[in-house]
């Protein structure tokens, strides 16, 4: 077993990928999450989730530029570089 | 445990297939774990048996959202495991 770098890619459900990133620290991984394709929906369930993210010291970024005013938001070559330096990249 | 796929869609089973064959013929040790709508390929019964003799696990709170009332075939399991079978892995294939 090893503690690892995993990149979680939001693009389908960034509920369900808030929630998969945070357990995935459970065993001490570190999580990367990047929220993509469209602005992550105004919702309860989803202020829930940021919630728990920020418990578990994961600070989201975004490669959708109407999110840039609260989220570091990443170009091509940023996500690419994201992608290199995760021992892990899953895509939800 | 050499590879670990990861199953969120329920289209990935076609891609799933195949891959956990290949993985038999290559003898490379596998287990899969299904999430979110990828529970939904688990109604494939020639995907359960390729996956027969392998781990494969899937998320409770999924299997209940997308397949409710029905009997889970696989191991029941959480995003604890999931973070489990990711430090046990080697290789990750995100489906």
């Amino acid at each position: 077993m090893s503690e690892k770098n995993i990149l979680v890619l939001a693009r389908r459900d960034h509920a369900e990928a808030m929630r998969v990133a945070a357990g995935l620290t459970i065993f001490g991984h570190h999580v990367d999450l990047v929220f993509m394709d469209h602005p992550v929906e105004e919702s309860a369930e989803n202020a829930a989730n940021a919630e728990l993210l920020e418990m578990c010291d994961i600070a989201p970024k975004t490669t959708v530029a109407a999110m840039a005013d609260d989220l570091p938001l990443l170009d091509a070559a940023a996500l690419a570089t994201a992608m290199q330096s995760a021992d892990i990249t899953l895509s939800l | 445990m050499k590879l670990l796929f990861h199953v969120t869609t329920a289209e990935s089973g076609r891609l799933l297939k195949p891959l956990v064959m290949a993985a038999r013929r290559a003898n490379a040790s596998f287990a899969a774990f299904f999430t979110h709508e990828g529970v939904k390929t688990l109604e494939d019964a020639d995907l359960l048996a390729a996956l027969a003799g392998s781990r494969a696990v899937v998320c409770e709170e999924s299997w209940h959202r997308f397949c409710p009332g029905r009997e889970c075939l696989v191991e029941n399991g959480s995003q604890t495991i999931n973070s489990a079978l990711m430090a046990e892995a080697e290789r990750v294939v995100s489906l």
